[in-house]
């Protein structure tokens, strides 16, 4: 799958509420570049709602082909909120297609991405 | 005919009795009624109108004093002790969006936290409770506290040195010397909260927020469970700042 340029259709999905307001007293600005927001779909390679922070890590294939690993961050939230927001273990499977928005990770060597106004699968349907 | 010397003597007797408890430090009938603070709390939000802002301190915070902004420049973030699970201690753990419970017993109040699954015992005082040795030390320190009309107020100290005492996100650090101060008052349905912070070592003077929170209706969300893989997964987009130094090994826990 490969990273679109042109915009996917999202929705206007509910802000991540609580994952901002922990965004912004974690401090990622040394771990995600916030001046930039990049799209990404990808496939789901591990899902995992857990303490202290759930993690989500999809494969997307690039413009030349290779395949990545991207870790999708929920900008430092613990499983608990998440929970509220309606995420469980079965949010996303392994195999299916997701696309997200936000910020990319400084990061020169491992790709990652902060969310910013949600996911949503492959059918356009907003998660959770 | 009675004995004067007995009767003298018992007299003696009633009287150590009635006075052991406040010269010997044991259990004493409850005093005033306690306020009730009891109950599971959401997080708070700073009564001066700023969310959560009064509960972070910035980098060039005149608070800090030029050791603790040393040591934030110097230390490591790959270092910090959250990354192994470690737990937060307070003020930090109030920082966090994540409930608290506070149930009061006759001789202890007992504080759970969702954040790291934290519990801490509050020794109420007047109840004979022994102070821990002089070589104790604790993450969470040793604390004390008392009633002061409608408030309880909680003293902590005998914290170990912290890398992340004041704040785990900002590398900002707390030493054997931290006291925190924490007085819950109840308004109402709301609790507020105020934390004083000192510590001589990296605070210019003492750091204050009042918060106020309001009752949940649900439980802890508990256990926190800290997943050590979780944990270290945003280690893989930082980098240490002292990329010379030998590569980390970190210590594997075996699974249960």
């Amino acid at each position: 799958m490969k990273i679109s340029r042109s915009l996917a259709l999202f929705g206007l999905g509910l802000a991540v509420l609580i994952s901002t307001t922990v965004l912004a007293h974690h401090s990622t600005n040394d771990v995600y570049d916030e001046s930039r927001t990049i799209q990404i779909s990808g496939k789901v390679v591990s899902w995992r709602l857990v303490n202290p922070h759930p993690f989500l890590v999809i494969e997307v294939v690039g413009a030349d082909g290779k395949t990545e690993r991207w870790d999708l961050s929920f900008g430092g939230s613990a499983a608990a909120p998440l929970r509220r927001q309606g995420y469980t273990p079965e949010t996303f499977k392994v195999g299916e297609i997701i696309n997200a928005r936000g910020n990319p990770s400084l990061s020169s060597t491992v790709k990652g991405v902060l969310i910013r106004g949600g996911l949503t699968r492959q059918d356009g349907s907003r998660v959770p | 005919m009675v004995n004067r010397t007995l009767l003298v003597c018992s007299l003696a007797i009633a009287l150590a009795i009635l006075l052991a408890p406040g010269m010997t430090g044991l259990p004493q009938a409850p005093a005033a009624k306690a306020p009730n603070v009891s109950g599971v709390w959401g997080w708070g939000r700073c009564i001066d109108g700023t969310g959560f802002n009064c509960m972070l301190i910035e980098a060039n915070s005149p608070l800090l004093t030029k050791r603790a902004r040393s040591f934030v420049a110097a230390f490591d973030e790959v270092a910090a002790p959250k990354y192994d699970c470690a737990p937060m201690s307070i003020p930090h753990l109030y920082t966090d969006p994540y409930a608290y419970k506070l149930e009061q017993r006759e001789d202890r109040v007992i504080i759970s936290y969702e954040k790291d699954d934290v519990v801490r015992t509050v020794w109420l005082e007047g109840h004979g409770h022994k102070r821990p040795a002089l070589n104790q030390f604790f993450v969470h320190g040793y604390s004390t506290g008392r009633y002061e009309g409608d408030t309880l107020v909680v003293e902590t100290t005998r914290f170990t040195f912290d890398p992340m005492g004041l704040n785990a996100d900002f590398k900002m650090p707390t030493s054997a010397q931290k006291r925190v101060t924490e007085r819950f008052t109840r308004e109402g349905n709301a609790l507020v909260l105020e934390v004083r912070t000192e510590d001589p070592f990296f605070l210019n003077k003492p750091w204050v927020y009042r918060v106020r929170s309001q009752p949940t209706n649900a439980e802890l969300a508990l256990p926190w469970d800290c997943d050590l893989e979780a944990a270290r997964q945003s280690l893989l987009l930082l980098k240490t700042s002292y990329p010379e130094d030998p590569e980390i090994k970190r210590i594997e826990e075996p699974k249960n």
